[in-house]
């Protein structure tokens, strides 16, 4: 079931088109990733979830209603440019976000002590937030983000600013939160965290939606029928193994074997690619070359832009 | 818990905690009584000496009806006598002007119990003084005018019938009777007046500004630290802003009610160890006067005690008397308000432009001239309060506020406070609407130039 659509999405601010005919659904208790270079409008779409903006037309549901006040209590936020009130206590100030979110106060410090528990830092509770390091607030900021308990939770660049270890820290409360049913919509431009926590994504380009889906089904998409083979034995003999519709790439030695790199027709497969070479050399290892979210990001980028 | 209800509690609590807020508590008050104690201190503490005439036309001083009596100079009063024939008319003219201090005026009806009240002995204060005698010289003065008369009476009487003197004979009603006293008090009440004006425009002005920026701060705060994208994630930002204008303008009417509560306590105690100091010093004269007099002057020492008592307040209060204070007091809170809610409101349009990258301050300053120059206007009420300027910065909202406050204390019909007031409202109704279509654009504005044209634009959109 999806718990959020949008649909047709246009919204532009007096000077520029932030968001053009954009359309994206994202599945309950997915980990959605909305890519896109600096500037395509991907703060502008958070900002329509959050209800900080509203679209000038199109409808955005939040499983199945239209999205109103009643679903802020279900979601949270966590914006790119961090920030907290300096000059507050840390708990006082975590409690206060949790009732601008809905809770109790009752409920928000019970709420608040598990968090502080789970990350051990409960004596931070009456310290001031200009006294922490960066990325003590940064792990505040996270815990007044979920503490509310959100059903969709939105991390834009949620690793930014933070070291290797609290990067770990907040992956793993990341794949808990998902394992509870949390659905997580993550804006990054950081694509090997993408490619390790999500599973479906939209990239969006100079307002536009130019790529979305299952994660898996644009890689297999974006295939290139590239294959890399090591092997014993000679390059002559190698290349004149391949049929006309291999092509051959590269060729390099690494730790004394034979490396080469393969692309082979669109009608071709890897079972006619070791057909035609296992005959003539001795394979050790074979694979495909799936391109990385990386790769597909950029040529989806420099392709639609240069289409202009 | 409603979230504008949230917001409002948490501003409150922010400002109240503060350090600044606790020292302005008291500082207010201390600055505030002080400029009540001081006045009234410098006149009880009389360190020139008040020259007192006294115009005898009847020649008693001289006769035999008052015994060894003499009038005693303190170290406050100095008593001269004059015998001159004139009648007081002429006296008056004689007097009026001269540098002595208060003329009192003997006339026959003295000797004789009070009938009419023109026939008591007259202490005149000419009105070319600065200043009504300072009390403790009255109380010598009345004092000794009391002692005397009764004396005059007593051995009249006694020198013409015998008997016993009747209670009535020795009353003496003697009264500090300024002779212009219209004019006198037509004086004090302008003072008041002038006081009113200044302190209610000085102080509305002074909340505007300080809690008016303490609003554009808290909203620079909010937008340049970030945390307002998560607000606004959870509140509309109008919500934020009236909750932020009206968390603080709690905390201003808070910081205000300390004062209020404060001065009083700090001025009446401050009266009550006046009025003791005073009640003592009379307490001595009487004995002195009587050790040395040899007479005994049946005043009872109630007496004495309750007019010691009354004497620093009795004119003081008279004076407040003449104030409209229902309307003053009731103007002052609603233009109180009214000045904070549309200053506030700007402030806040003005902090949501406020950029620490880009250092944008360009649209503090404008804010700030209409305020300044309310001041001055409010400062030339003081010399006329109905001028052309005075009257329309009156009714102009912008200055409304600080200048009608200024006026009002002189008395300003009901009708143009009203039109003032309706103006002032509609007002505020609009610049909120449009200081949050501001706000809404401002905080989420980074790193860009911000200019009239933009703000026109976001009025717009």
């Amino acid at each position: 079931m999806e718990l959020l659509i949008a649909e047709n999405i246009h919204k532009s601010y007096y000077n520029h088109v932030a968001l053009n005919d954009v359309s994206i659904s994202i599945k309950e208790n997915s980990i959605f990733g909305l890519l896109g270079p600096n500037g395509a409008g991907k703060t502008s779409f958070i900002r329509l979830i959050t209800q900080i903006t509203a679209p000038d037309s199109g409808k955005i549901f939040f499983k199945g209603e239209r999205l109103g006040q009643q679903h802020i209590s279900k979601i949270g936020y966590l914006p790119e440019e961090r920030g907290l009130y300096k000059k507050m206590k840390v708990g006082e100030q975590c409690i206060y976000l949790a009732q601008l979110k809905g809770m109790t106060e009752k409920e928000a410090k019970k709420s608040l002590k598990e968090w502080f528990e789970k990350f051990e830092i409960q004596s931070w509770w009456n310290k001031k937030v200009q006294d922490l390091s960066k990325g003590m607030q940064q792990k505040i900021q996270f815990v007044s983000t979920v503490m509310h308990d959100p059903e969709l939770l939105i991390l834009d660049e949620p690793f930014s600013g933070f070291d290797p270890i609290n990067t770990e820290l907040i992956k793993k409360e990341i794949q808990e939160l998902h394992a509870k049913g949390t659905t997580i919509i993550f804006s990054t431009h950081n694509m090997e965290s993408v490619e390790e926590i999500c599973t479906e994504i939209a990239l969006i380009n100079k307002s536009e939606k130019i790529l979305g889906g299952n994660i898996n089904d644009i890689k297999k998409e974006h295939k290139k029928g590239v294959y890399e083979i090591s092997f014993n034995g000679n390059w002559i003999n190698f290349s004149n193994a391949l049929w006309s519709g291999f092509e051959m790439l590269g060729q390099e030695e690494r730790n004394g074997q034979l490396v080469a790199t393969v692309k082979a027709n669109k009608e071709l497969k890897s079972g006619d690619l070791l057909a035609a070479i296992n005959p003539a050399v001795n394979i050790t290892q074979f694979r495909e070359l799936i391109p990385t979210m990386n790769d597909i990001f950029i040529d989806t980028v420099v392709n639609a832009n240069s289409h202009e | 818990m409603n979230k504008t209800k949230i917001i409002i509690k948490r501003e409150f609590n922010n400002r109240v905690k503060k350090k600044a807020f606790v020292i302005m508590s008291i500082l207010g008050p201390l600055l505030f009584s002080a400029m009540f104690i001081v006045p009234a201190y410098i006149q009880n503490s009389v360190k020139e000496v008040w020259n007192v005439v006294i115009v005898d036309k009847t020649g008693l001083t001289e006769s035999p009806l008052k015994g060894n009596f003499e009038f005693q100079n303190s170290s406050a009063v100095k008593f001269n006598l004059e015998h001159l024939k004139e009648d007081y008319a002429e006296v008056k003219t004689m007097f009026f002007d001269s540098a002595r201090h208060s003329v009192i005026y003997l006339n026959e009806g003295i000797i004789n119990p009070i009938k009419k009240k023109d026939q008591q002995p007259k202490i005149l204060i000419p009105t070319n003084f600065k200043d009504a005698p300072p009390p403790v010289v009255e109380s010598t003065v009345k004092d000794q005018m009391r002692e005397f008369v009764q004396l005059i009476r007593l051995n009249a009487f006694t020198k013409a019938e015998s008997g016993k003197p009747t209670s009535e004979l020795l009353e003496v009603d003697v009264d500090v009777v300024p002779e212009d006293l219209e004019s006198l008090n037509e004086k004090n009440k302008s003072k008041i007046e002038f006081a009113l004006s200044l302190i209610g425009s000085i102080l509305i002005y002074f909340f505007i500004l300080l809690f008016g920026s303490t609003v554009m701060k808290g909203v620079s705060e909010e937008k340049n630290s970030r945390i307002v994208e998560v607000l606004i994630s959870s509140v509309r930002p109008f919500q934020l802003m009236i909750g932020k204008i009206a968390g603080i303008g709690l905390s201003a009417i808070a910081q205000f009610g300390i004062w209020i509560v404060l001065s009083i306590g700090v001025i009446a105690g401050f009266s009550s160890y006046l009025s003791e100091k005073l009640l003592s010093k009379q307490l001595d004269q009487v004995s002195t006067q009587l050790g040395e007099t040899g007479q005994s002057v049946n005043i009872p020492s109630q007496e004495v005690i309750q007019q010691a008592s009354e004497l620093g307040t009795d004119n003081f209060l008279g004076l407040l008397n003449m104030v409209d204070w229902p309307i003053v007091c009731g103007a002052f809170v609603l233009f109180f308000i009214g000045g904070y809610l549309l200053y506030a409101a700007l402030f806040s349009a003005v902090g949501s432009t406020l950029d620490v990258d880009t250092d944008a301050q360009q649209f503090v300053f404008p804010l700030t001239i209409p305020l300044i120059l309310s001041v001055f206007i409010a400062s030339s009420v003081l010399e006329n309060p109905n001028s052309t300027i005075a009257t329309w910065a009156s009714f102009i909202p912008f200055s409304s506020p600080i200048v009608m406050m200024a006026r009002i204390p002189f008395g300003v019909p009901l009708w143009q406070v009203g039109i003032s007031m309706l103006i002032l409202a509609l007002t505020i109704f609009f610049i909120i609407k449009g200081a949050a279509k501001i706000y809404r654009t401002g905080i989420l504005m980074y790193g860009q130039k911000i200019t009239y044209k933009t703000l026109w634009k976001w009025l717009r959109h």
